[in-house]
């Protein structure tokens, strides 16, 4: 027994010692100990809103949970299961909202970034040519109009039609703001983007669009395992940025943030980028944005995964990070206005369900995600749910129509152009 | 470090699939349960293929079906179906650090009870009514709103509160509130042989869940003799779990984002304190002297180990605390929880008492500062999720001291520190570190004389499992389960024995979970083999 040194096992150990990602690695390293179910049990606050996973409380098999696919990502790796083998494989792969919340658990339980694996195996898959049928007409939109929502690019910058702003496709500013193929193609998001430039102006800045010629900026096509086509649009967002001698990129949109500010600096991007509400946070501390009128109202804000637990880069030991902070104390300094927190926030916070290609492939399990939300948010007496993602927003705007519900939606800039 | 044995001979290769058989199974189930509740994709099954953290020391093998009751009634159709088409199932519900359901035989099915999730709590009575896929955080976080307290036998708040109870939990309350096993109240189980058994005033009828024996012999070691939470003679699909008063808010107030997050609850609703001693045996005498105060709420023994890993926010920071020796000038020290159960007074008086108590021991309390370091991040785990995280994180199955000594120690620790029950031992668990070894001593009537031969064996067995583990890179964590015959001849009890006649009478055809706990044919071998010894 002595021979065997476990100690000298234990010191050796990489995954223990200087941590270090890698896919087999974490894989293997899943004690299938179920925390990527759950929230985390120190914030968890009621029966009802205990689980953390949307596709294992909906589909409730273990393949449809972090776990599952760390089971699912070894036998792949050790050929134990073959693409053709399973006619549920790339279901079971690209339900997942890729939220994170398994991701956020298993790095406080175990120091494993499960997350990653998700999505190299997607990667994994798309390389390998297993594409799911039901993301074509995405892919289609993008290959021919650069836009996730099947629109015309022509149409992209009608957005901002009358407004007072630069067009970067001809001229140059020192603020880019980022609309996203979302608000860009969604009418009820419209005011939102028109309130965002001009909050941006008003507080001096010089504000330029891409209009018609803004281009995805890939975060969706990264999420859904489209590692090249992510590469394309990443470049050509730095590219036209560079032209336009931007110093500065701002979004309203969670998922466009998270590709600017975490991946895209590994294709080369130099430039500071905000999201919105970092940048009206930091103006309220220095006191050159003041609100001089109540919005009496209850809120409850969303955490959408891509601007909270998403933002995360991962380090052992250190806490999850996120713009947790930002939203909540913009709203507490909206007078009048009362934020009720939901059961489950921060790096707890349920899904909106319009991540990782779901709200395109699997929409009926989108819905169900988004109306776990919505129930959770009812239950708080709040009159509107807030979030700083259109993509969330338009997920609970189309379960609220649906059910009949009263609760409001609102982006956090709607409040706040309300406010001043 | 939590070391079960199990040996099971897997029947290897790729299952089936497609033949007549697993046709004629698969039909029968959807038949029973709905399509949408039977799967046999392969990668469905796939992540089923193991359990808890045994995938190296028992040979991983999928199961050919994933079925998702919702009662038990949809168990008692699986059972019925298994025993009729003679198909081998197992469950395990929200699996941490199980053991013993993974497939070792062709046309396995694996029973998921995730729609098995209901709560219900009986404030008046004291009492929780859960099915197998409630977890304990659930439990515990409904039982605080109404001022009571779930006993969670020391597993994470991620696990099923029926499923840890059944598997005779010990927790740190347990001089308090006794063990897991003693806190199960009325029992719904399903017999391998189909039959609904339902236990103590449960079976009076009118949904009566309050009392735990009876009527009649106790039938509460169908739940888990031999390992039976894991099916191999009853699959249980209910009980009541006895909850204890709790002084506290129903929310605790947390502070910092994981994997830093704290609490800390107010002075007068828990007060926390920690002895530090040289020698356990001395710690020990201060739980005895605890206990006979009747004081406290929580007491366990924590060592450097243990200490080190409740802390640390990552591997990295548990293992380099543990280099450092940080926690070892803590030796073996002594946590213990007061609560205002019933009054400020109440705990005032307590709080005074332990300090008699501390003064007239061979300890001391550890410095404030760094209790007060220390504490936020641990001592309301005993409340919220006890041995969760962080054991799951820090690599629980490496022993820490040089050699792999630990598991030696412990067996030795056990004979020395809890006679007579170290006897009575069916199976072991050392934990370095305030557990020394914890020794389940149920239902070994007769045991005999435990000799230093067969101590030795089982140590050799179960670091014969251990080494496996470590050589196959994933000794993160190491948890088998007990095959009775091998278990309970070393400590001279015929239980293997009974369990063979209980097995034989209730699973004629020997579907439930099958030659790993209760290995009919490795037990008449060992028994035709005495016979002929003999003759």
């Amino acid at each position: 027994v002595s021979e065997n040194q476990p100690d000298v096992y234990v010191t050796k150990n990489p995954r223990i010692y200087k941590y270090h990602y890698d896919m087999r690695g974490v894989a293997e390293d899943c004690v299938r100990c179920s925390n990527c179910k759950w929230v985390d049990p120190w914030e968890m606050k009621s029966q009802r809103y205990a689980r953390i996973c949307p596709i294992n409380t909906h589909f409730l098999v273990d393949a449809y949970s972090s776990q599952g696919r760390m089971d699912i990502a070894l036998a792949i790796l050790d050929g134990r299961l073959d693409y053709d083998d399973s006619p549920m494989l790339l279901d079971i792969i690209y339900v997942c909202d890729t939220c994170g919340g398994c991701d956020a658990m298993c790095k406080r339980n175990g120091d494993r970034e499960v997350l990653r694996v998700s999505l190299d195996l997607r990667a994994q898959l798309v390389e390998a040519g297993q594409i799911l049928p039901q993301h074509m007409p995405l892919l289609d939109s993008l290959r021919k109009e650069d836009n996730t929502m099947m629109g015309l690019r022509a149409d992209r910058g009608k957005w901002a039609d009358g407004l007072t702003v630069k067009d970067l496709t001809r001229e140059t500013a020192e603020v880019v703001f980022h609309a996203g193929c979302h608000l860009s193609f969604n009418e009820d998001l419209w005011p939102t983007g028109r309130a965002t430039v001009k909050l941006l102006q008003d507080m001096g800045l010089d504000v330029g669009v891409f209009g018609k010629d803004e281009l995805c900026c890939g975060c969706k096509l990264y999420d859904m395992g489209y590692r090249g086509e992510y590469t394309k649009y990443a470049e050509s967002n730095i590219d036209a940025w560079k032209t336009a001698k931007a110093k500065m990129v701002v979004t309203t949109c969670s998922d466009g943030y998270w590709a600017m500010k975490k991946l895209y600096p590994q294709n080369g991007l130099e430039l500071p980028v905000y999201h919105i509400v970092e940048f009206i946070d930091q103006r309220i501390r220095e006191n050159k944005l003041k609100f001089s009128r109540s919005v009496p109202m209850k809120v409850t804000y969303h955490d959408p995964c891509h601007l909270g637990r998403r933002m995360d880069d991962f380090e052992p030991g250190k806490e999850i990070w996120g713009v947790f902070d930002a939203p909540r104390d913009i709203l507490k300094s909206i007078p009048g206005l009362e934020l009720r927190e939901m059961e489950r926030i921060k790096e707890n916070a349920w899904c909106c369900g319009a991540g990782g290609g779901v709200r395109e492939a699997f929409p009926e399990h989108s819905a169900w995600t988004a109306a776990e939300r919505v129930s959770e948010a009812i239950d708080t007496g709040a009159d509107a749910i807030v979030t700083a993602c259109p993509w969330c927003e338009t997920n609970f705007r189309d379960v609220i129509e649906e059910r009949g519900d009263k609760i409001k939606v609102y982006d956090i800039v709607d409040l706040v152009s309300m406010a001043l | 470090l939590i070391v079960f044995i199990t040996e099971s001979t897997v029947e290897e290769g790729k299952m089936p699939y497609g033949d007549e058989r697993h046709e004629a199974i698969l039909e029968a189930l959807v038949e029973a349960l709905g399509e949408e509740y039977v799967f046999d994709d392969p990668a469905v099954v796939e992540c089923y293929r193991r359990e808890g953290q045994s995938s190296a020391a028992m040979t991983p093998m999928n199961p050919e079906f994933v079925v998702l009751p919702d009662g038990a009634a949809d168990i008692q159709a699986i059972v019925r179906l298994a025993a009729e088409l003679k198909f081998p199932y197992s469950i395990s519900s929200t699996g941490t650090l199980g053991a013993g359901s993974a497939a070792t035989k062709p046309y396995w099915c694996w029973i998921d009870p995730k729609r098995m999730n209901r709560l219900e709590i009986d404030a008046k009575n004291m009492y929780a009514i859960v099915e197998p896929y409630v977890s304990h955080a659930q439990v515990s976080v409904e039982a605080r709103k109404l001022g009571l307290y779930n006993a969670n036998p020391s597993a994470g708040g991620q696990t099923s509160c029926l499923a840890n109870h059944i598997a005779l939990g010990t927790q740190t309350s347990a001089f308090r509130t006794g063990r897991a096993s003693r806190n199960i109240l009325g029992v719904e189980m399903v017999l391998a042989n189909g039959d609904i058994v339902r236990t103590g005033s449960l079976a009076m009828g009118d949904e009566q869940w309050y009392w735990g024996e009876g009527p009649g012999p106790d039938l509460r070691g169908f739940i888990r003799a031999h390992m039976g939470n894991l099916g191999a003679l009853s699959i249980t699909t209910k009980i009541a779990v006895k909850l204890y008063p709790w002084p506290g808010p129903g929310i605790l107030k947390t502070e910092g984002i994981a994997p830093r997050k704290q609490c800390v609850l107010p002075d007068d609703v828990a007060r926390w304190f920690m002895v530090r001693f040289d020698d356990p045996l001395d710690g020990i005498e201060l739980m005895r002297e605890i206990g006979k105060a009747n004081i406290g709420m929580i007491v366990a023994m924590f060592g450097p180990w243990n200490m080190a890993h409740h802390y640390s926010k990552s591997r990295q920071e548990h293992f380099e605390l543990w280099e450092q020796g940080f926690f070892h000038r803590f030796k073996y020290s002594v946590l213990v929880g007061l609560w205002a159960v019933t009054s400020l007074r109440q705990l005032d008086y307590e709080e005074k008492v332990l300090k008699i108590l501390v003064e007239q021991s061979k300890g001391e309390f550890i410095d404030a500062d760094l209790m007060d370091a220390w504490a936020p991040y641990v001592v309301n785990r005993n409340i919220i999720d006890p041995l969760s995280s962080r054991a799951q994180r820090v690599p629980i199955g490496t022993p820490p001291k040089p050699g792999g000594g630990i598991v030696y120690d412990s067996l030795s620790d056990a004979k020395r520190l809890i006679p007579p029950h170290d006897d009575l031992a069916l199976w072991v668990v050392p934990i370095d570190g305030g557990h020394f070894a914890m020794v389940s001593a149920f239902a070994a009537p007769g045991a005999g004389d435990k000799t230093p031969e067969a101590e030795a064996s089982l140590g050799k067995f179960m670091m014969t499992a251990f080494q496996k583990n470590m050589k196959d890179k994933v000794a993160d964590g190491n948890v088998l389960g007990a095959p009775i015959h091998r278990v309970a001849p070393l400590y001279g009890s015929p239980l293997h024995r009974v369990a063979l006649a209980v097995k034989k009478a209730l699973d004629m055809e020997n579907v439930a979970n099958p030659g790993r706990f209760i290995n009919i044919e490795e037990i008449e071998k060992q028994a035709q083999a005495a016979k002929e010894a003999k003759a």
